[in-house]
């Protein structure tokens, strides 16, 4: 069957006398739909249209290659770390701590002291937002930690009593050398002798510390913070109690800090050394080993922190 | 990415994983950057309504329907965060944007024959092409150039399209079929210093520049 094209765009029978006539405007119809992918680009109507008429060809070509033109991305650059850096003024990025966080909490969801000495550890940004961090007393004896320990979500690694406590992670820690920041390999003593050693923490929350210089509290206040523990990220594990000089702890280092063990866990620097430590809790690993942001909407929803809406752990001040 | 990937990263992201939102922005920065660019025809623009969305994008997770693409929520979100630009400073509008290309310089003034001796190899080609048709865009309609920038540049169905522009998807299609015919002449007749040659013999167009003489006697 011939073809023929017609200049007029007024609708015609499509068969005259043998032939099959088709309007300009039928016949561009017919290109656009092979465009839009609606029918094939050799469909057998198409082909014959275009093989009857060069203009229409080269204009058929001319769109096609208008087409393979326009997938030629322009030359953007990567904007990536320009992203990154305007990403903190963002509530939920409070616990942007990093996939080397979320590895160790991993490992101590199957108690792989081995990985642990691997991870490197960078520091935390400041958490945004939680700046006002409730006194230790006050968040330990109100409504903050309770929640917490009774929050269902609270991931629980039971395994980790096995090796949490005593030397093992404080010699795998200075074996391998410390994170940015960490000084608890070069501690005297280190955590051989903490009082931790018989701790069963049951929850591993994520924290920034923020103003931090040194251990959490004096052994007379245990009481007031029964069953916090703080774990430094990146080896240092425990401050070193009491009688030892206190672990240096640099404002925003990356925490783990552990609810629900016994009441010796909080173990502190001297009276000289210490004056104040905040602790903003700012999330929790979940099963998967995956940092659940505290700020986020479950946290925000289910920390049901204290009264200020705060989900800081909390203060203290000698 | 796989979807199955993608939903992964997403998940992580939206509990503050860090690397997981930094996979994101990897893998869907340069396609957000080139649709806000190929809108406006700004890198500058371009690079701010991209951080923005991403921003916007990742605070908001919650918010995020994990039956629908990543990607396309976040072009939404590009989207509506260049619209609001456009409201909010005029300046940022298309048509000022048009400004920087020169459109429509030496028009008709040279002819296919006149610039075919100016063909290069199929590296300036690319760019020749490039450079034409961002031009011969903004000479769109707004519609006309988001439909045919979402289609060709990003390959997305006519289907998605009109749900992200909330359009019929009749007039989706009118305004992509009008759009490349707009396009097509206005890189025949010639873009900045660019020239779509057509030739029924060839696959076609070919972009030459338009050589230098004739475009100093505009």
């Amino acid at each position: 069957m011939t073809l023929r094209l017609r200049d007029d765009g007024a609708p015609t029978p499509r068969r005259d006398t043998g032939a099959e006539a088709i309007s300009r405007a039928e016949a561009r119809a017919l290109m656009h739909a092979a465009l839009d992918g609606e029918i094939p680009h050799d469909a057998p109507l198409l082909r014959r249209v275009l093989r009857s008429d060069a203009s229409l060809r080269a204009e058929y070509q001319a769109l096609r290659s208008i087409d393979q033109a326009l997938k030629i991305p322009p030359r953007t650059p990567d904007i990536t770390e320009r992203v990154l850096a305007a990403l903190p003024e963002v509530p939920s990025r409070h616990a942007w701590i990093g996939p080397a966080v979320g590895g160790l909490a991993a490992s101590i969801a199957v108690g792989a002291i081995g990985t642990l000495v691997l991870l490197g550890l960078r520091p935390a940004p400041v958490s945004h937002g939680l700046e006002g961090g409730a006194p230790i007393a006050l968040a330990s004896s109100a409504s903050t930690i309770e929640p917490m320990l009774a929050a269902p979500w609270v991931q629980e690694f039971p395994e980790q009593a096995a090796w949490y406590p005593g030397g093992a992670v404080t010699t795998a820690a200075a074996s391998s050398g410390s994170a940015p920041g960490s000084d608890a390999a070069a501690s005297p003593g280190g955590v051989s002798e903490s009082p931790a050693r018989s701790v069963t923490p049951s929850r591993v929350f994520v924290a920034d510390a923020s103003g931090v210089d040194g251990a959490a509290a004096r052994p007379t206040d245990r009481g007031a913070m029964p069953s916090f523990q703080v774990a430094r990220a990146g080896g240092v594990v425990h401050n070193p109690g009491p009688s030892r000089t206190p672990v240096a702890m640099a404002a925003n280092d990356p925490m783990l800090g552990m609810l629900g063990g016994t009441g010796a866990n909080i173990a502190s620097g001297t009276t000289q050394r210490r004056d104040s430590v905040r602790f903003v809790v700012t999330g929790w690993y979940d099963s998967e080993g995956l940092l659940v942001p505290m700020s986020g909407r479950e946290g925000g929803r289910r920390a049901q922190g204290a009264a200020t809406g705060s989900r800081a752990i909390g203060e203290t001040r000698r | 990415m796989l979807r199955e990937e993608e939903a992964m990263l997403v998940r992580r992201a939206a509990r503050g994983d860090s690397a997981a939102a930094e996979a994101l922005i990897r893998r869907h920065q340069a396609g957000v950057q080139s649709y806000i660019y190929r809108l406006c025809g700004r890198f500058d623009v371009a690079q701010d309504v991209t951080q923005e969305a991403f921003v916007r994008a990742l605070a908001g997770m919650r918010n995020f329907d994990p039956t629908f693409r990543f990607s396309t929520w976040l072009f939404t979100i590009a989207r509506r965060v260049w619209l609001n630009l456009c409201e909010k400073k005029k300046a940022c509008s298309a048509g000022d944007a048009c400004d920087s290309w020169e459109v429509g310089a030496g028009r008709g003034t040279s002819t296919s024959s006149d610039v075919l001796a100016t063909l290069r190899p199929d590296d300036e080609q690319r760019d020749l092409a490039r450079d034409a048709l961002q031009g011969a865009l903004m000479l769109l309609s707004e519609e006309q150039r988001e439909t045919i920038v979402l289609f060709h540049q990003m390959d997305w169905p006519i289907r998605l399209i009109a749900e992200h522009m909330d359009l019929p998807e009749g007039t989706v299609k009118s305004h992509l079929h009008r759009g490349r015919q707009r396009l097509r002449e206005e890189l025949v007749r010639g873009v900045g210093e660019v020239v779509a040659i057509e030739d029924s013999g060839r696959t076609l167009p070919t972009f030459a520049r338009i050589p230098a003489r004739q475009g100093a006697s505009r």
